[in-house]
């Protein structure tokens, strides 16, 4: 079936409210979803198995458990970046808006290709952003110019093993300086895959055009979370529509 | 049907609580409908800054005059808007009048719209105050049509991470003292509490601890969370001095939207509404006329404290009239004299 933006993000909010996520956090969380369900990342599939772990757990966010000169470590507590995400990101922009460069590692957390939308966003305060981890036996690695609208999204072999739950953020002035600055970080294997971003501005266009398509079974079961903000009417309560 | 007749009849509508969620929930573009506005009255002042002709004043008698029979011929039950009708009424006829004997005096003496913007402030309602404001932006469409274009804005709330805790509390303290001003401890302050009802999913009011539903409320008391933002705040700077709002968010997650929200409304004007949503004896209807207003509604009729009947589009041009001549002055409109040949 056929979705409006406007439709999806409203609904997403109101699944996510319904999860526990506080104002703020359910509106970072639709947009991410939104933003790679339009984008040709399968944001629903990825939405789909995060939902099942949102549902029996309450929302957990991230501890910083280390800070020295620009550098954090954030646990996640095994929770999913839909929740952690920005405060990641807000750590980095907050110390490399000063000029400086910053690093912010995040341990312990799922769902990683959330972060694209965060990245996406923050960039347009004029900072560059990369960012990568590990997926399954790949490291994907994300490039964001300052201003940019789309990453730079590839694919590498592995080089050396790494936790298999961890992000890394690195925020600076621009890109190049960036790779050179945290090149010990980056040392990955062969480039296996490289995802135009061609192909990603004409996946949100035709989104925009045509519609988003969504599984339906995954739009009942965000119908079926909205239903849990909604309050059982009665006549009583019709007295605080005016009636 | 008489065209006059037809163009009178307009659209009955009734609008409810719907309106007040969305008021709240997109301050940046509220605030750019009424900022655009604002800049189309200064533009208007501005354009006249060397006094007004004798034509226009005499235009705006007609209008006042017009309004003042607008005014007389709204019939609502409510007793709160019939006086303010009929208050209303008394001042424009006064301007109306004044207009009428001093329009060629006035021109002479080279009377610029400010002088007559300032006396109303000074000694009129607010109502009337803003009757006189759109009145005068509808003088001058040359100048003030092109603003329609502008109406829209990219809703972006975002944290600004590096903004030290201590500017943030001195930020709250500025552009949200009206929040601060109120007393939550008192049971009134949160006597009320907003949820989405089941049937159509439409926005209620609940009286808190009476009414089902309270664990499941809309965050739409803005000036509360504000509150307990600002106190969550100084209590952390105290025991964390020197961070900036990045380290506080990390801290406390639960405060991230409140944050986005200060942090970005406070570069604007407009848009949060400076009111306790959730008193007990809040007032939505008030809230429902601010954004029916900007798509011309009139003829408010208040059926309760939550929903108000009112008309839209009356005086406006039938499909026939396109495209034929047609004088473009339908707001305010007043009942058609019929000549029955």
């Amino acid at each position: 079936m056929k979705v409006s933006k406007n439709e999806l993000t409203a609904s997403l909010r109101k699944a996510f409210e319904s999860l526990g996520f506080q104002p703020g956090d359910y509106y970072d969380a639709a947009d991410m979803v939104v933003w790679l369900g339009t984008h040709g990342f399968d944001g629903f599939d990825r939405l789909l198995s995060v939902l099942n772990y949102l549902n029996t757990t309450s929302p957990s966010h991230a501890d910083l458990i280390e800070e020295k000169e620009g550098n954090f470590v954030l646990d996640g507590n095994e929770t999913s970046i839909l929740l952690c995400g920005s405060e990641a990101v807000d750590l980095a922009r907050s110390y490399a808006i000063q000029g400086s460069s910053a690093r912010v590692e995040v341990i312990n957390c799922y769902n990683r290709t959330f972060i694209l939308q965060r990245l996406i966003k923050a960039a347009q305060r004029d900072l560059a952003f990369l960012a990568y981890w590990r997926q399954q036996d790949y490291c994907i690695k994300v490039t964001v110019s300052p201003r940019a609208k789309l990453p730079v999204y590839q694919t590498f072999m592995l080089n050396e093993q790494f936790d298999p739950q961890m992000l890394r953020i690195f925020s600076g002035t621009n890109v190049a300086q960036l790779e050179a600055e945290y090149a010990e970080h980056l040392q990955m294997g062969a480039m296996i895959d490289d995802y135009p971003m061609e192909m990603m501005k004409a996946c949100y266009i035709d989104s925009l055009d045509q519609g988003i398509e969504i599984d339906v079974t995954l739009w009942n079961t965000l119908d079926d979370l909205v239903s849990r903000v909604l309050v059982q009417s009665t006549e009583e309560s019709r007295a605080g529509a005016g009636d | 049907m008489n065209s006059d007749l037809k163009r009178y009849i307009g659209i009955g509508n009734s609008t409810g609580l719907g309106m007040a969620p969305f008021l709240i929930n997109h301050p940046l573009l509220i605030n750019q409908w009424i900022e655009m506005r604002e800049t189309a009255l200064a533009t208007v002042v501005a354009f006249n800054a060397a006094g007004v002709d004798e034509s226009t004043l005499k235009r705006l008698a007609e209008s006042t005059g017009r309004v003042v029979q607008h005014l007389g011929e709204i019939v609502t039950a409510d007793e709160r808007q019939h006086k303010a009708n009929a208050a209303v009424r008394k001042e424009l006829d006064l301007l109306h009048l004044w207009l009428q004997e001093q329009g060629p005096k006035l021109a002479n003496n080279h009377y610029v719209w400010s002088s007559l913007i300032q006396y109303a402030e000074q000694h009129w309602l607010v109502e009337t105050q803003e009757v006189i404001n759109t009145l005068l932006i509808e003088l001058y469409p040359e100048l003030v049509d092109g603003f329609e274009e502008q109406m829209w804005v990219e809703e972006i709330y975002e944290v600004t991470p590096e903004m030290m805790v201590v500017d943030l509390i001195a930020l709250i303290e500025e552009k949200y003292d009206w929040a601060l001003a109120i007393d939550f401890s008192l049971q009134e302050s949160r006597g009320a509490f907003w949820y989405r009802s089941e049937e159509k999913m439409e926005p209620r009011l609940g009286k808190t601890h009476i009414d089902m539903g309270m664990e499941k409320a809309m965050p739409l008391g803005i000036g509360y969370r504000v509150r307990l933002c600002y106190d969550q705040l100084v209590g952390y700077n105290q025991s964390c001095p020197k961070q900036n709002v990045a380290h506080f968010i990390v801290k406390n997650p639960t405060f991230s939207g409140i944050v986005a929200r200060v942090q970005t409304m406070a570069l604007t004007y407009y848009g949060d509404i400076r009111e306790n949503l959730i008193h007990q004896d809040v007032l939505p209807i008030h809230l429902l006329r601010c954004k029916l207003s900007f798509f011309g509604v009139s003829k408010f009729d208040p059926r309760s404290r939550l929903w108000v009947r009112n008309t839209m589009f009356q005086g406006a041009p039938l499909i026939s009239d396109f495209d034929q001549p047609f004088k473009d002055e339908w707001q305010f409109p007043i009942k058609p004299v019929l000549h029955i040949d």
